[in-house]
């Protein structure tokens, strides 16, 4: 009988914790109910960043403010039209435009988000009839991050070090969504080519792809292995060399021809509750302080004019940013975005190809 | 216990999530053919027009094929050893199961700690002078096949484990005094016996290998995309539900042609063994 | 018989340190104090269990978890016995192929199940609601609650129940008294086998999961992706610990060898007495 006492006690325990449990969940899903901004983000750094500047925004409005880590924003939004459970989401031009062209994303009138007046307007992208969609936040850049036990910044004065064969098996290549969206357009614009003629970037994809032993399909992962040396060097994100959360024994090189800028913007998916929050969300993640808060933090540049790095974060970006986009290439997102889905079969088929 | 035509009553929650099961795998089906203006066979052949989909199916029924055949050769030992244990029997058993129980993501991040190249597993082979430069064990086909392995495994022991429970022990003590060596009772009488186990092991090794996703995403490299990684990136970065029920729909079905064979060979198998019992 | 091939006794040894393996080293390394992979782990600390206690997000994805499975292996549970009840005492037509639906999620490729369940469940809205999962960890579940269950039932001696009826007990009194405690067995083994399948699944999961709900092995699989979180290994080998306790619980129930019946997918044929 003592067996079965205990059998039946252990069992209640099971219950009694997958109870409690189950109220917790229920409790937090009624506090949702009250309005609040559920922002998507991508996890690492971005995240981080986000939660970074919430506080001043829920002391001021006391609407309160939830990061939640997505995969991806394409897919996560578009799962879930018509239903949207995010009342906003961080993403890089080509997501939101394409998103929005499936009318996905709700657009704004200038005078909704009056903040817009700070961005530079040659940054802020519209949809064909003009309305802009979500609120540009920040950019980083795309250089090429290496190992410094396993190369040289010197190794990688151009692009084209990366299809050099003495890297082979050495080298990480991006995920064939950003290396059809990233590389290809930078090595097409290198070569000659331009945003609707990528033909001549690919011979240096193909070289790039040859010497990949791994794929950044997941961000930690190759954040470890381009640390502990296993990968050499990889085509990666500026935001990763930033201040004390920089990867160790790790740096970034921005070579001859330049790097690819990579904005960011935040954009609200349609028909996602509480409007007005939203709202109030993007005037305020337009304002200068927060941005420079990100900046601080995280290492992603503000696009508001009136953020102006100073100090500490300026010796960090090694040069002003008027400086550092010069050497940035800013292709037209939109045409880009218009041969996503084309140029993904065309990276998936290269890759497969190499030996 | 209700009687007559009410006791069918009890059939209906099955019924209902079954139902619901249906209509998810005929939407899944009716995707998969719809090319945006009336039937079609459009995506699939889409599908089969690119090369680097085709080897990926090809890859993805190899690598199932080679977990099932690696764990059928060191299952089968495993599982006879732990039948003819007499002591901490439920030791070894436990030791079988526990691994089979524990998430398949906790399991892959035990691996990647063990097969990085400045992982355990190469950190010790340095050490001890076997090799200067480390061997690659991830993000080849090398990390994927023992991450399945070390999934499917289980699966196979304990479906062997279970023909030689079937198995009268005494049958080959007989075979043995009748003169017969231990190889050939071991040929003529114990592998028949249990080949019903052998081959239903391999039928859920195999289908449930040509599914996985988690162990070719983390532990597998830049050209060891299976369907499985493949479906993923159609969900999870480009969100193309009608490619990814394409493929789904394929696998599936390949899934059924290399499985109805095995299991009409097993059915038969088990009444030859049966047979002989008796 | 002895095993004479001195070739076996070496596989049969690497086989049981190889599935020990990833567990142990994963438990080793949730102890070291940089939380990474590096091992040895010295010096050993105990603060990422620390971290993991005061990290509301992990301990929400936990209770997620453990309630998803409970109630999921519950309801599961309930629709296999039900239909075991009936399965294991008609045959009529159609009740081959329900047997074999009930198998199905056992051996359908997880990867393409994924791409059904997302498909179910966009038709009601239901993605990322804890009730879309619950649905789907139900129905992934069946297999496993149902196959001890039918055991149980069809080694169940019918004589006894009709012995009772005809004594004048009322049905209900007659499966509380009379068929419950003889199935008992394979209902709490079904049941465990429900909850551990539930609270470990990622597979289709990952492709449910939303803003408002996510379950520990999908947090899991994101942190080692994006994040790298360092109190992935405390997490897991918490894991480890609550499947080491629900198999120990089985233990007291049945013994582990019943488990090798269940490994195969000699399944689809329920209507069939078991020779055991």
């Amino acid at each position: 009988m003592g067996k079965a006492t205990s059998l039946r006690g252990a069992m209640g325990v099971l219950a009694a914790l997958a109870f409690t449990a189950l109220a917790t969940v229920s409790a937090a899903a009624q506090d949702a109910a009250k309005g609040e901004i559920t922002m998507g983000s991508w996890g690492g750094g971005t995240s981080a960043a986000w939660r970074s500047i919430i506080k001043p925004f829920t002391d001021r409005t006391g609407i309160p403010v939830r990061v939640v880590e997505w995969p991806d924003p394409q897919p996560v939004i578009r799962a879930q039209a018509g239903n949207p459970q995010y009342n906003a989401g961080v993403m890089n031009y080509v997501d939101a435009y394409r998103l929005a062209k499936a009318g996905m994303l709700q657009t704004f009138r200038p005078e909704q988000v009056p903040g817009i007046s700070h961005i530079p307007p040659e940054y802020l992208l519209k949809d064909k009839d003009g309305a802009i969609i979500g609120v540009p936040v920040y950019f980083q850049y795309y250089g090429i991050a290496y190992n410094v036990n396993e190369a040289k910044a010197s190794d990688f004065e151009s692009w084209d070090s990366l299809a050099d064969p003495k890297w082979k098996g050495k080298l990480g290549i991006a995920r064939s969504k950003d290396s059809a969206t990233y590389d290809l357009t930078l090595y097409a614009h290198i070569h000659g080519g331009s945003d609707t003629n990528i033909e001549p970037g690919i011979p240096l994809l193909r070289g790039l792809a040859a010497n990949s032993i791994a794929v950044t399909a997941a961000m930690a992962q190759m954040n470890t292995l381009l640390s502990r040396g296993e990968v050499a060097a990889v085509p990666y994100y500026s935001a990763r060399f930033w201040g004390p959360q920089a990867l160790p024994n790790a740096s970034i090189v921005l070579p001859r021809e330049g790097g690819l800028m990579l904005p960011y913007l935040v954009a609200v998916p349609k028909g996602s509750k509480h409007p007005a929050a939203s709202l109030a969300w993007l005037n305020y993640v337009l304002e200068a302080q927060p941005q420079l808060t990100i900046l601080h933090g995280s290492g992603y540049i503000p696009f508001n004019a009136d953020a102006k790095p100073d100090g500490e974060d300026l010796g960090r970006l090694g040069m002003p940013v008027a400086d550092l986009l010069k050497r940035l290439y800013e292709p037209d997102w939109g045409t880009v975005a218009d041969h996503q889905e084309e140029r993904i079969n065309l990276v998936e088929q290269i890759s497969a190809q190499v030996k | 216990m209700p009687t007559g035509r009410s006791l069918y009553l009890a059939l209906l929650p099955a019924i209902l999530l079954l139902t619901l099961l249906t209509f998810g795998l005929a939407k899944l089906i009716a995707v998969s053919f719809d090319t945006g203006h009336g039937i079609g066979l459009a995506s699939y052949v889409g599908f089969f027009a690119r090369p680097d989909y085709v080897r990926m199916l090809w890859r993805t029924l190899l690598v199932a094929l080679a977990t099932t055949v690696i764990c059928v050769l060191i299952g089968y030992p495993t599982a006879w050893f732990i039948s003819r244990c007499q002591a901490h029997r439920s030791l070894f058993l436990l030791l079988v199961i526990l691994p089979w129980l524990v998430s398949v993501v906790v399991r892959t991040y035990g691996w990647i700690v063990l097969l990085g190249n400045k992982g355990l597993i190469n950190n010790l082979l340095v050490l001890m002078g076997a090799t200067q430069r480390p061997i690659p064990l991830m993000f080849n086909l090398v990390g994927v096949i023992i991450g399945l392995v070390h999934i499917s495994l289980p699966f196979m022991i304990l479906a062997i484990l279970a023909a030689f429970r079937h198995l009268d022990g005494a049958l080959a003590e007989a075979a043995m005094s009748l003169g017969a060596r231990p190889w050939q009772s071991f040929r003529r009488v114990i592998l028949p016996l249990t080949m019903p186990g052998v081959m239903s092991g391999c039928s859920l090794v195999f289908l449930s290998t040509t599914g996985v996703i988690v162990t070719p995403l983390l532990l597998g490299g830049l050209r060891d995309g299976m369907m499985g990684t493949q479906i993923y990136q159609e969900m999870f970065i480009v969100f193309s539900y009608p490619k990814a029920a394409t493929m789904a729909v394929l696998l599936a079905l390949c899934g059924v042609l290399v499985i109805v064979p095995l299991q009409w060979l097993e059915r038969r198998m088990s009444r030859h063994s049966r047979a002989a019992q008796a | 018989m002895r095993l004479r091939l001195p070739l076996w006794q070496p596989v049969v040894a690497a086989v049981f340190v190889f599935l020990p393996a990833p567990i142990v080293i994963v438990i080793a390394a949730s102890f070291s104090h940089t939380g990474y992979l590096d091992l040895p782990p010295w010096p050993l600390s105990l603060r990422w269990y620390i971290a993991l206690l005061s990290d509301t997000e992990w301990l929400g994805a936990i209770g997620t978890s453990l309630a998803l499975a409970f109630v999921a292996a519950s309801a599961s549970v309930l629709t296999a016995l039900c239909a075991a009840q009936v399965l294991a005492r008609r045959r009529f037509t159609g009740s081959h192929f329900i047997g074999l639906l009930l198998m199905l999620p056992l051996v359908f490729p997880h990867a393409a199940l994924a791409v059904v369940m997302v498909g179910l469940l966009m038709s009601f809205g239901a993605g990322g609601t804890f009730a879309g999962l619950l649905l789907v960890h139900a129905i992934l579940t069946l297999p496993y609650a149902y196959r001890p269950l039918i055991g149980s039932v069809m080694s169940l001696d019918t004589d006894m129940e009709e012995a009772a009826m005809s004594l004048g007990a009322r049905p209900f009194y007659v499966l509380r008294r009379v068929s419950l405690p003889l199935i008992r067995p394979g209902l709490i083994t079904g049941f465990l086998f429900a909850f551990i399948v539930s609270f470990d699944e990622v597979t289709v999961t990952m492709f449910l999961t939303g803003p408002d709900i996510t379950t520990l092995p999908v947090k899991i699989f994101h942190a080692i992706q994006e994040t790298s979180d360092p109190v992935v290994g405390a997490v897991s080998s918490l894991i480890v610990l609550v499947t080491i306790l629900a198999v120990m619980l089985v233990q007291r129930v049945v013994r582990l060898e019943q488990f090798a019946g269940h490994g195969g997918s000699d399944t689809a044929v329920p209507a069939r007495r078991s020779h055991a």
